[in-house]
């Protein structure tokens, strides 16, 4: 299985979380409690459409994002495709987000056979004071972000029982 | 029969870069008022400049635009050259000439694949399209991630790039990633060429108009570094004499400047081009062009499309011409010494004329900026525009099929509504 683990975002503020993500899972060596899969895990910044060429060859993408959930800062949400493309879609250059460029590769049927997307919630972006530092990612985060991970895999990679 | 009175509004316009909203009123069977309203709040950049360096400069004006920021750099760093009195390296020349075909293809290619085409094949958006038109819209992704890539071989990223400087570029690429991009550009450029045909085959609404198109002309190439502002109404100017002959105005409704010719509305971007300068085009592509039956310069707005894909084929052929015998330079860039002074810059963003005029001081510190973006410019054409084409297209239509109509005249701009505010949703009332 060729499984993709991408964090989206950008170098700065509470959008850096899905980079910070990465780094995170590489220096707990997820890679190798992974295997035998072939694991890639890379950052997008702001892919837009693009983000179907990180995916395009991959069995399994796992995407990693901060999300405004108004909830509860710091909980993981799992979503599908399905969960995450059926709001009020934005179509421009500018706004085409993840669940824009995951509807589009649906329409498309370019989507990996399983996209997962874990949304960490961040504060929403008036809750913050403009320049202020990047909220580093806590280790109570990445653990369940790994755990996710670690739990979804085997059950989204096992092999499907013949029919019949 | 009775004509209606009729008020639309359209209060967020889709698949345009930014936000922007439309007003119609109609009176019995006449447009009373038509607003293209620009309201998303003014940006400020030109002051933001203000006290910084020119090197500080190319990183902050690249932040106006993510689908244009290579436009914005390349002015700006036209204008402190200019300045400064460097005449930039034939490598140099050539390498800025490459990333803006880059830039002038995701852009282009996003246009024609995501926003306009689904407005002449009958769908309300690329995602719907993308189910009938699967080849076409991973042609389009494709062509963009190329775009994407040559603006981030030179520029490090695609978004907001860092590579070009005063003097040159900060690191020249090295040899084996330039073949890489090349064999894509190979394969691109049939496809590119195709595109131009596609693009004539569809229905373009016939809306013949009389406009000015306006566009930097250049007598050895395709314009979109430098060149001479010139019109088909026999303007032919150096950009420094921008401000004798076009003034920028306030209107309420719009954060966005306004701006007319002689007093008058005017057209730039990818149609003015091709009207003006399509003799400068390289034979292949003036090929693809002439196959289309389309006879140029057109004055059917909606031939735009046209021309937007005959650049693309331009932009894919002249990279490919010149990365194919590339060779790394000895320094990607010069010294530069500041001067004082006031200064221009004027280069072909994809959308049109992007024009620039700083104040330095001694330090190279801006002292003082003026940047007249693309969109800007048409907002004026655009309502007259709108104003023929509705008129054209039968006012006593539908209210959906007026909004519709509308939105595709808008789009046919491709507007940057965020460069340019310093602006879409549509408002028709019928009294």
């Amino acid at each position: 299985m060729r499984l993709l683990i991408l964090g989206i975002g950008s170098p700065f503020g509470q959008d850096s979380l899905g980079w910070q993500a990465i780094d995170g899972l590489i220096e707990r060596g997820l890679e190798q409690r992974l295997t035998p899969h072939e694991v890639l895990l890379e950052k997008a910044d702001r892919p837009g459409a693009l983000l179907l060429d990180y995916m395009r060859g991959m069995d399994v993408a796992i995407l990693i994002d901060a999300l405004v959930g108004g909830v509860d800062p710091g909980r993981v949400h799992p979503l599908t495709v399905e969960e995450i493309a059926q709001g009020d879609l934005a179509l421009s250059g500018h706004d085409l987000g993840v669940a824009e460029a995951l509807a589009l590769g649906d329409a498309l049927g370019d989507l990996p056979e399983q996209v997962l997307v874990l949304g960490v919630e961040v504060e929403a972006p008036e809750d913050c004071a403009p320049g202020g530092p990047s909220p580093r990612i806590g280790s109570q985060i990445l653990g369940e972000l790994a755990n996710q991970i670690l739990v979804t895999v085997p059950t989204i990679c096992a092999p499907q029982p013949a029919p019949g | 029969m009775k004509k209606r009175d009729i008020k639309i509004n359209v209060p967020v316009l889709a698949r345009v870069e930014g936000e922007g909203a439309l007003e119609l009123a109609i009176k019995q069977g006449r447009i009373e008022e038509l607003r293209l309203r620009i309201y998303e709040p003014p940006r400020m950049f030109e002051k933001f400049v203000e006290g910084y360096s020119y090197d500080d400069l190319i990183e902050m004006v690249a932040r106006i635009c993510g689908i244009c920021p290579v436009a914005y750099q390349m002015s700006a760093v036209q204008a402190m050259e200019g300045l400064f009195g460097i005449e930039p390296e034939p490598w140099v020349k050539a390498m800025r000439r490459v990333m803006y075909c880059g830039e002038w293809l995701q852009s282009h290619s996003l246009h024609i694949h995501l926003l306009a085409a689904p407005d002449f094949l009958g769908f309300g958006n690329v995602i719907e399209m993308a189910k009938t038109y699967p080849v076409e819209v991973r042609r389009g992704l494709k062509l963009q991630a190329l775009g994407n890539d040559l603006i981030t071989l030179l520029g490090g990223r695609s978004v907001h790039p860092v590579g070009i400087c005063v003097g040159g570029f900060r690191r020249a690429p090295e040899v084996a990633e330039v073949e890489a991009i090349v064999q894509r550009l190979e394969e691109a450029l049939p496809e590119a060429a195709a595109l131009v045909g596609w693009c004539a085959s569809l229905k373009l609404p016939e809306d013949a108009q009389v406009f000015t198109s306006v566009a930097l002309s250049h007598p050895d190439e395709y314009a979109i570094g430098e060149g001479r502002l010139c019109s088909d109404g026999g303007l032919d100017i150096g950009i420094s004499d921008y401000e004798k002959h076009f003034r920028e105005f306030q209107e309420p409704h719009s954060t966005a400047l306004h701006a007319h010719l002689d007093g008058k509305p005017y057209l730039v971007g990818p149609l003015a081009r091709l009207n003006l300068n399509r003799d400068k085009l390289p034979g292949p592509v003036r090929e693809s062009l002439e196959q289309t039956g389309i006879n140029f310069p057109s004055v059917n707005m909606f031939h735009s499309m046209v021309a937007r894909a005959v650049e693309l084929h331009l932009v894919v052929y002249e990279a490919l011409r010149l990365l194919r015998d590339y060779e790394p330079p000895k320094q990607p860039r010069i010294e530069v010494k500041p001067k004082a002074g006031i200064t221009f810059g004027a280069t072909e963003a994809p959308r049109g004329v992007l024009w620039h005029r700083y104040e330095m001081d001694r330090g190279g510190l801006v002292r003082q900026a003026r940047i007249v973006p693309p969109t800007s410019q048409n907002q004026a054409r655009m309502e007259e525009d709108l104003r023929n084409s509705l008129e054209a297209f039968g006012l006593d239509q539908e209210d959906a099929a007026l909004q519709l109509h509308a939105e595709t005249v808008i789009r046919n701009y491709d507007p940057c509504i965020s460069c340019a505010t310093h602006f879409l949703t549509l408002d028709v009332t019928r009294r």
